[in-house]
């Protein structure tokens, strides 16, 4: 076993205040030659869609040149030229089994697979994929970051359909979040920076010593009852997985230090405040993101907007935690009751208005940092190099299931920004194998449920309302 | 951790030894190859270490220097026996690979920082002969039995490769332990026992790991180590003394502790638990000095040899200050006393404040929990599950009933509903019994609406009639029935799953043994020193 690792070059002096990491970013004093920079994917997720009238763009094709792309877009007026609209798209699985509607969406919308059970997916989510795709060795697979703690849902899933790996789920808490990123990282002071850590060194030998433990578990089998050692192949097959999680890819050399913990924001919220401090927790978690993708810690995050049920933009509303709700019980019955065809229209729209434009000020927050930090070869921007991708579980009004407001932003021209697309009777599928075609996977790759979708056998159509039924769960991907 | 805990070095001394194995001489004699009671030999699925079991084998390893992780999986889901160790709870699926795998860097970190005790050669340069102690003890530690020549081998690569890159020696030396605690040797225990046959006698240091995980919920010690190397655990009567060793040993509360509660399904109780308007007196001092209470009653039964009647009708018990008020008694001198206590309030385990607040709700009593503890937890009667509308049933009826309906009269109007009465005949009489003790396991004359408690009734597979809590307990004690079954909640504590016809052999011989191994200690005893303990059935693939 011999370690393949890439080496720290630390050539930073002292930290500057704002970026102290694009300091060391810029004094990458002994490479030969300029990196390239990998691909990324960041995803931003936030619950409960959005208004309809008030998200689409009032037309399709080229985005207006000036004045606000739409009501609840307007944060992202002027990354016009930098953001792709999709409207359209469809979430057929969400309707193949039986149950509740928040549950299926979940355990389908970046899965696009068929639900083991109510909150057990069928398959691994998005990220995960992309995380195969682009992981370097020694990084974190993957980044999901929460912007509160908790949550009903999740729509992160592992390839058995469970909650994604402890390894790649991070703390509500940004400070601790960064610590746990970051902490492989050599340390500014101290130590012979040009020594990887224990903990940098266990990250990166993580599949060798995987296969060390396979070799073991060979080694012992063979005296076991036939069935022990099928429990124990089992096991085996999961360590096989692991070790390629763990293996795939070269990262190039990046000059990073552990940042100033100091420096970002502590904020513990306990389980029945969540939500309440997303306006603290969110922006810094979204510099998490930029400081983990400038010093290739991770390729793919996501910011999850986690306090889905009920969230309430206290600081929106002077302070209060029911004003967001008007006259409602709760922003869920908002949500169904409040939207334009409701029964209380106009009541609930307005505050509707103020949370969601929230998380589309978030997603702008996300695309400008990327797009003002320089990638590693230091002539792109890191937004050049990575896709983001902003999505919600519900579409049309009331918890429908097309429409769903889908943005991209980032990777250049790639995806021929500055227009609003709208694709009526294609599907998440297709969405999906678009991203993964974007991040580098050939064409025709395919994410989830690809087959003809049999109508007549989905058990859930309760609350499917569009008019337009998609043939197949993959189309192709999408003609952007 | 236990000041008495031999060093890492002591236990590598004692197990660079040469090892011999299994099928061949040890001191004494041969040893017996063939099972005197073929037919007590049962089949017991692969266990993979519990969370509970993780967390103590970390400590003991490394002598308290290093602190379990707690990325190690946790457990879901509801098992057959009410048992953690069963295999359906602890299977290591990707997601389970993943967090053993963070577990182990978890506890890797904080290897360099221990190794100046676990192993102080690593501070004089860590020559060859340091290096492979330390990997000799680690991972036979771990393993539980003197690793082989294959084995130390890997580890030493792992080793030596982290050197070669630069890793200091105690990098390296942590790397090695992030491999040991992943290994299939360290998180199964892996019994492929002596010989070729279908029945195969385990090797002494598979019997030294069932011995130290059942009794300890952890791995063996140095002595238990020894005893399986010198062939003391080679006859029932050897296995048997290092049993009683170490159920003497302070460690053996972790046993008691978890055998107990997981039988009885005691929950831990925090300040949260309980409704704080019903039960104003609750709170996390209550909580904390109930379970303590608990662990400490059923470790005493178990080790001052209590018989099972007495542990089921005994009015004694552990007291502080917060449980004697509880009890209405005068605060003992001592921050805990063994007291005896009203026999109307005290009746055995049972009314152990632990157990009926875990047999409760959130507000009130639960006569269907505890009466569900009694037909299937101490008499292992068969219940089929709830039907998927119980609760909405219940409901239902509850408001044709009216507010302030005592549970009783709830209970009489849903058993004659014929599809709920099948059960609830069965469950709510004993579980009525302890109406008088509220949710937090306090003695109370009415219910919490003012309705008189009747506690009277019957049993009646049993043709028990009682009045109160008391008799009812006092004529359970005595039967068969109860003994029998606690026996089989002790194999399948040991077993890890459901007993079937095939294990009625040892069934027999436990619930049998003589009038001197009366005590519950003397069942687990009998199980220890028979032939089902020190053999196994290997299973045909399913």
């Amino acid at each position: 076993m011999s370690v393949d690792r890439r080496r720290f070059l630390v050539g930073a002096s002292g930290a500057v205040l704002a970026l102290p990491w694009l300091d060391s970013l810029h004094n990458r004093a002994f490479a030969q030659s300029k990196p390239t920079p990998p691909k990324r994917l960041a995803i931003v997720y936030f619950s409960h869609g959005l208004v309809r009238t008030r998200w689409m763009p009032a037309t399709t094709g080229a985005l207006p040149a000036t004045g606000p792309i739409s009501e609840l877009l307007s944060p992202l007026d002027d990354l016009r030229d930098h953001i792709l609209v999709l409207s359209g798209l469809c979430n057929p699985a969400r309707h193949i089994i039986e149950g509740d509607n928040h549950d299926m969406a979940n355990t389908t919308i970046l899965t696009n697979a068929r639900p083991r059970s109510l909150a057990i997916a069928g398959g691994e989510s998005i990220d995960q994929v992309a995380a195969r795709m682009l992981v370097g060795r020694g990084m974190t697979p993957s980044a999901l970051l929460p912007v509160a703690p908790g949550a009903f849902y999740t729509m992160f899933f592992s390839r058995t359909g469970d909650v994604v790996s402890p390894l790649t789920r991070f703390s509500d808490n940004p400070r601790r979040a960064a610590e746990a990123l970051f902490g492989a990282l050599p340390t500014e002071e101290g130590g012979d920076p040009a020594k990887p850590s224990l903990a940098q060194r266990l990250r990166e030998s993580r599949s060798t010593m995987i296969d060390a433990v396979a070799e073991n578990l060979r080694s012992v089998r063979g005296r076991l009852g036939a069935e022990d050692r099928q429990r124990l192949d089992a096991h085996a097959e999961h360590l096989h997985a692991l070790s390629m999680r763990y293996q795939v890819g070269e990262a190039p050399e990046v000059a990073c230090t552990q940042p100033d913990y100091a420096q970002i924001p502590s904020v513990e919220v306990a389980l029945e405040q969540a939500g309440t401090r997303d306006h603290e927790t969110a922006p810094a978690q979204i510099d998490n993101v930029v400081r983990a993708f400038s010093c290739d810690v991770t390729r793919v995050a996501a910011i999850h907007f986690n306090e889905s049920e009920d969230p309430s933009f206290p600081w929106l509303f002077d302070g209060s935690r029911t004003d967001c709700r008007g006259s409602f019980a709760t922003w869920h019955d908002m949500i169904h009751f409040g939207q334009p065809t409701g029964s209380d229209a106009d009541a609930g729209v307005a505050n509707l208005m103020v949370g969601q434009r929230f998380y589309i000020d978030q997603l702008a927050h996300l695309i400008r940092r990327l797009a003002s930090t320089p990638d590693i070869d230091g002539t792109s921007s890191l937004l050049d190099n990575t896709l983001v991708l902003g999505m919600s579980d519900f579409g049309d009004e009331d918890h429908g299931s097309c429409n769903m407001p889908v943005l991209l932003a980032g990777l250049g021209s790639a995806i021929g920004p500055g227009r609003h697309l709208s694709f009526d009777g294609r599907t998440i599928g297709d969405l999906f194998g678009t991203v993964l075609e974007l991040l580098g996977a050939p064409a025709g790759t395919t994410h989830g449920l690809t087959g003809p979708i049999e109508w007549d056998a989905l058990e859930n159509m309760e609350l499917w309302t569009s008019s337009q039924r998609p043939d197949r769960y993959y189309n192709g991907a999408l003609p952007i | 951790m236990n000041s008495s805990a031999p060093s890492s070095r002591a236990r590598a001394a004692a197990l660079l030894a040469p090892w011999l194995c299994a099928a061949c001489l040890a001191e004494g004699g041969p040893r017996p190859v063939e099972p005197a009671n073929p037919e007590c030999v049962v089949s017991v699925p692969l266990r993979r270490i519990t969370p509970s079991q993780y967390r103590y084998a970390i400590a003991d390893l490394f002598e308290g220097q290093v602190e379990a992780s707690a990325l190690f999986p946790e457990q879901s889901g509801r098992s057959e026996t009410g048992f953690s160790s069963e295999r359906a709870l602890n299977t290591v699926d990707l997601l389970a690979a993943d967090q053993i795998l963070a577990a182990a860097e978890d506890v890797a970190l904080q290897i360099p920082d221990a190794l100046p005790t676990l192993a102080p050669c690593f501070g004089a340069g860590a020559d060859d002969a340091c290096v492979d102690r330390f990997v000799d003890s680690t991972a036979s530690g771990a393993y539980r039995r003197p690793v082989t020549d294959e084995e130390r081998a890997l580890l030493r690569g792992v080793y030596d490769d982290a050197r070669a890159d630069a890793a200091s020696a105690p990098d390296a030396a942590a790397m090695v332990v992030a491999v040991v605690l992943q290994s299939p040797q360290f998180l199964y225990a892996l019994e492929g026992g002596d010989g070729d046959g279908a029945i195969r006698r385990l090797t002494p240091y598979e019997t030294a790991t069932r011995l130290s995980m059942l009794l300890w919920d952890s791995i063996p010690d140095e002595a238990l180590l020894s005893a399986a190397r010198e062939g003391r655990l080679d006859t029932p009567e050897g296995v048997g003394v290092e049993a009683r060793r170490m159920l003497a040993d302070p460690k053996s509360q972790r046993m008691s502790r978890r055998f107990f509660r997981e039988w009885m399904r005691v929950d831990p109780l925090t300040e949260a638990s309980r409704d704080p308007w019903v039960h104003p007196w609750y709170g996390a001092e209550l909580a904390e000095s109930m379970g303590v209470a608990f662990d400490t009653y059923v470790h005493a039964a178990l080790t001052e040899e209590w018989t099972l009647p007495e542990l089921l009708t005994s009015a004694r018990g552990p007291v502080d200050a917060a449980l004697a008020d509880h009890y209405g008694v005068a605060a003992p001198d001592t921050p805990w006393a063994w007291m005896d206590l009203d026999p109307k309030l005290a009746i055995g385990v049972m009314t152990q404040p632990a157990v009926m607040a875990s047999l409760a709700h959130y507000s009130e009593s639960s006569y269907v929990g505890r009466g569900h503890f009694i037909a299937s937890g101490l008499l292992c009667r068969t219940l089929g599950s709830p039907p998927a509308n119980a609760t909405q049933r219940i409901t239902e009826i509850q408001s044709t009933l009216g507010p302030g309906t005592s549970r009783r009269d709830l209970s009489r109007a849903v058993r004659h509903r014929p599809e709920c009465g099948a059960c609830h005949l069965t469950l709510d009489p004993p579980g009525l019994a302890f109406e008088h003790f509220d949710a937090t396991g306090r003695w109370r004359d009415v219910d919490r609406y003012g309705n008189p408690i009747d506690a009277s009734g019957e049993i009646a597979s049993l043709q028990i009639d009682f009045d109160g809590p008391r008799e009812m307990m006092e004529a359970l004690a005595l039967r068969y029935d109860t003994r029998e079954c606690f026996d089989r909640q002790v194999f399948r504590y040991f077993s890890a799953r459901l007993e079937t016809s095939a294990d009625a052999c040892v069934l027999e011989r436990m619930t049998g043994r003589g009038a001197s191994e009366d005590s519950m200690s003397g069942g687990f005893m009998s199980l220890i020193t028979s032939d089902t303990f020190s053999y196994r059935r290997m299973e045909a693939a399913p």
